[in-house]
């Protein structure tokens, strides 16, 4: 009995934990504030972010690009879909070619000083990026987690039931086929509607899969395989779609939390927030889980409504951050493995908020590093998540193996 | 005899539509240790699992305490049956006593959150099966023997009157497969619980269990004590094994040696045991006698289908000993174990002293002056040590 491994009063440690990640959060907003092409010193950060501005401030988007008026203009801000945005002194301003189709919108800043210019730089572009990476990033974890403690493997992500090649598949015929659905097709949530119905779709097929078989394991084949199903399809409209459209939609695939602007990120934050209070609503049954299904059954579990109920959560928080950012990788596989690591628990209620806590950190300083490193070019998140999350899962494997 | 826990009217199990056995009719008994006996793949477990209600019935009816378990709603089932699966349970990050936690869960309330009174049952439940000090213990570090306690601990703390187990003690060593069995005897016992569970040591079904259940060929072929199962020789019947294979005296098995007349044993009060497991691993085939069937040579020389001659206890020999002479007129080599000679085990001198007579190959376990003063100088092959073994066979 040398090799003792006591646990110690799990509970006060992991308070102490939720309070480190409080912290980590808080100084990763700051920092996804502060870093980026146009320098804002951090007392300016500060009065634009707590005071009001006087000067007045116009933000033209692609629409109005005509009626943009430079008369008294102190300071210009131009926003492009792959190089961010960027400061331009007004005389600089005819350099630019609007018609490129990559421009979003130019702020025009009129007044004696340019605290709005930056307001809106920190307003409208870094804190709603900064808070979609967040809300995504512990939206994957928690869908991480519950599919791993449901199908009791450690190698499980939230793609593992086809979710996000369903989502990419409906957005590649939204993107590269030009499909429409109907009204929401015209608005500007057309990509987002389109991969979330494709998510939506094929959770829909795993939903009926789940009340048929008997084992979770057959459930992860099917989905695999439904992945697969939906991969061809995308990789069909590739073959036949034009060189710009393909360029558009391989960046999309690889994931970014760029151009999220406050409606999209309202929405994440509603789905997100739903999803995780019946999470925790479901911990006691996600317990009864960890000792497989049978064990849960014979606790009382309703295996086929938990079944249910899982792949519903775990689904909808998948397609959501699928839908606006792309598959982001390794953060549903990673972040629950480090979370449980850290807690040295598997209680599903204490992991459940140390993987939105701790999954909202990581991704958001991957995030970071993704539009920092390469500035002003944005790195696509997943190359980032990987090189983060490869090493963390080749070392688990590897322990586990040393333990079998 | 007590009251019927689990009433089982004309049951078919199986999986799907695919019936593994079926018109089932048994009663299982409170206070009582049942066994479910079978070949691999007969439904043993099929049919735990439908009595623990994991596995629907195709047909027929399951009783608890009278009522029936469509009856049952799912939290109250829970709080009437615990189970103990074979499948292994990897949790990273999870002590004994959260694992033994568990088994509250169909007493906790809506988020799970445990009393103190919960607490105090798990950890009571930890002390009665012997893993109190394992409480803290990361699930994942403990030995196979300390999980399966673990696991009896959680399925106790679900406070059940009816406690299932599938094959509890394999993959246990003999310690541990004595203490789980003397615990689940205890708990039924003492908390008057019926407790059913499979077993592949039939010795331990026979010696620990009250009631056995065997099922065969898709239907019950068995049900009732262990004691009366001898008389129909159920065990050999139930593995399709000949007669006399399994001993219930030994309560196990030998390696099978065939008989053989060129090999001659002469044997009695348990001299020759070591002997003839020595022959059956060699697969040598051999004939002994004269054998007293209440000795322990007897059960197992038969169990290993040997060619033997014996007698009943308290009886002349004279009949088994003219068979056995003529048995050794035909031997090339006759085996003198070193037996006390006496008054029971007279004919098998005479059976020495005739092969002698008879000039047959003699190798004895005795020493040469205690070989001459009981039979005369004669030529014979002493053994003495384990290494002298094999020119037995020269």
């Amino acid at each position: 009995m040398s090799k003792k491994k006591v646990q110690k009063s799990s509970g006060k440690k992991a308070f102490l934990l939720y309070a480190v990640g409080i912290l980590l959060l808080l100084a990763v907003t700051v920092a996804a504030v502060s870093i980026g092409s146009v320098k804002i010193p951090p007392k300016e950060i500060f009065r634009t972010l707590f005071f009001e501005a006087k000067e007045q401030i116009v933000t033209y988007d692609r629409d109005h690009f005509e009626d943009i008026s430079l008369e008294g203009a102190t300071g210009i801000v131009v926003v492009h879909e792959e190089m961010g945005s960027m400061e331009i002194e007004p005389g600089l301003f005819e350099n630019i070619d609007l018609q490129d189709e990559g421009y979003t919108s130019v702020t025009v800043v009129y007044g004696e000083e340019d605290d709005s210019l930056h307001r809106d730089i920190l307003f409208d572009i870094r804190l709603p990026r900064a808070a979609a990476s967040l809300l995504g990033g512990a939206a994957l974890a928690v869908a991480g987690l519950l599919l791993q403690i449901f199908f009791r493997n450690p190698i499980v992500d939230p793609y593992v039931l086809g979710i996000s090649n369903g989502s990419t598949f409906i957005a590649a015929l939204f993107i590269l086929a030009g499909l429409r659905l109907g009204i929401f097709g015209t608005g500007p949530f057309g990509r987002f509607f389109a991969a979330f119905f494709g998510a939506m779709a094929v959770m829909a097929v795993v939903l009926l899969f789940a009340l048929r078989v008997k084992q979770a394991t057959t459930l992860l084949v099917i989905g695999i395989m439904i992945g697969y199903f939906c991969s061809a399809g995308t990789g069909f409209l590739m073959t036949f779609a034009d060189k710009e459209a393909v360029k558009g939609f391989v960046v999309y695939s690889m994931g970014s939390f760029s151009g999220f602007v406050w409606e999209e990120v309202w929405m994440l934050a509603i789905i997100c927030f739903l999803s995780f209070f019946g999470s925790l609503l479901i911990g006691k049954q996600l317990n009864a889980f960890l000792l497989g299904e049978d064990y849960a059954k014979s606790l009382g579990v309703n295996l086929r409504l938990f079944r249910v109920i899982i792949i519903l959560l775990s689904g909808v928080l998948t397609a959501a951050v699928t839908a606006f950012a792309g598959p982001v990788a390794f953060i549903g596989l990673a972040v629950p493995h480090i979370v449980m690591l850290l807690f040295k628990s598997s209680d599903s209620r204490i992991l459940l908020p140390g993987c939105i806590l701790y999954g909202a950190c990581i991704t958001a300083v991957c995030d970071i590093l993704a539009r920092s490193v390469f500035s002003p070019r944005d790195l696509a998140l997943s190359t980032v998540t990987s090189v983060f999350g490869v090493p963390i899962v080749i070392h688990m494997i590897m322990k586990n193996r040393s333990n079998a | 005899m007590s009251k019927p826990a689990i009433t089982v009217n004309n049951l078919t199990i199986g999986y799907d539509q695919k019936v593994v056995c079926e018109n089932m009719n048994f009663d299982i008994r409170q206070g009582e240790l049942t066994c479910l006996m079978g070949k691999n793949g007969a439904g043993k477990s099929t049919l735990l699992k439908t009595v623990s209600g994991l596995l629907p019935a195709i047909g027929g009816d399951i009783r608890l305490f009278g009522k029936s378990m469509k009856e049952y709603g799912r939290n109250e089932l829970s709080k009437t049956v615990a189970v103990v699966l074979t499948q292994r349970i990897s949790v990273d990050f999870m002590t004994a006593m959260e694992i033994t936690c568990m088994g509250r869960y169909p007493h906790t309330g809506f988020m799970g959150r445990l009393s103190q009174h919960d607490k105090k049952i798990a950890l009571s439940s930890l002390e009665q099966t012997g893993a109190a000090e394992l409480a803290h213990r990361l699930f994942s570090t403990l030995s196979d023997g300390e999980k399966q306690k673990v696991l009896i601990a959680r399925a106790i703390a679900q406070e059940p009157k009816v406690l299932l187990l599938d094959e509890p003690t394999t993959h246990l060593d003999i310690k541990h497969k004595l203490e789980i069995m003397e615990l689940l005897n205890r708990l039924a016992k003492e908390k008057n619980i019926s407790v059913v569970l499979t077993l592949h040591e039939l010795d331990l079904a026979v010696k620990a269990c009250q009631h056995i259940i065997a099922v065969k060929d898709g239907k019950v072929v068995y049900d009732g004590t262990p004691e009366a199962m001898e008389k129909e020789d159920t065990v050999n019947r139930l593995f399709d094994m000949s007669p006399g294979r399994f001993s219930y005296v030994t309560g196990s098995v030998e390696l099978p040696v065939g008989s053989s007349e060129d090999i001659f044993i002469v044997a009695c009060s348990g001299t020759g045991v070591s002997l003839y497991r020595q022959f059956a691993k060699r697969r040598a085939g051999f004939s002994t006698g004269i054998l007293v069937e209440s000795d322990c040579d007897y059960p197992v020389a038969l169990s290993m289908g040997a060619n033997i001659f014996a007698v009943k206890p308290f009886t002349e020999a004279k009949e088994a000993k003219e068979k056995a002479m003529a048995c050794i007129d035909k031997a090339k080599t006759v085996i003198d174990t070193g037996f006390t000679i006496h008054e029971q085990a007279k004919g098998n001198k005479e059976l020495i002293l005739y092969a002698l007579s008879r000039n047959i190959r003699i190798v004895t376990f005795r020493k040469k002056e205690e070989f001459e003063k009981e039979f005369g100088k004669a030529q014979v092959l002493y053994i003495e040590n384990e290494v002298d073994f094999d020119r037995i066979f020269e």
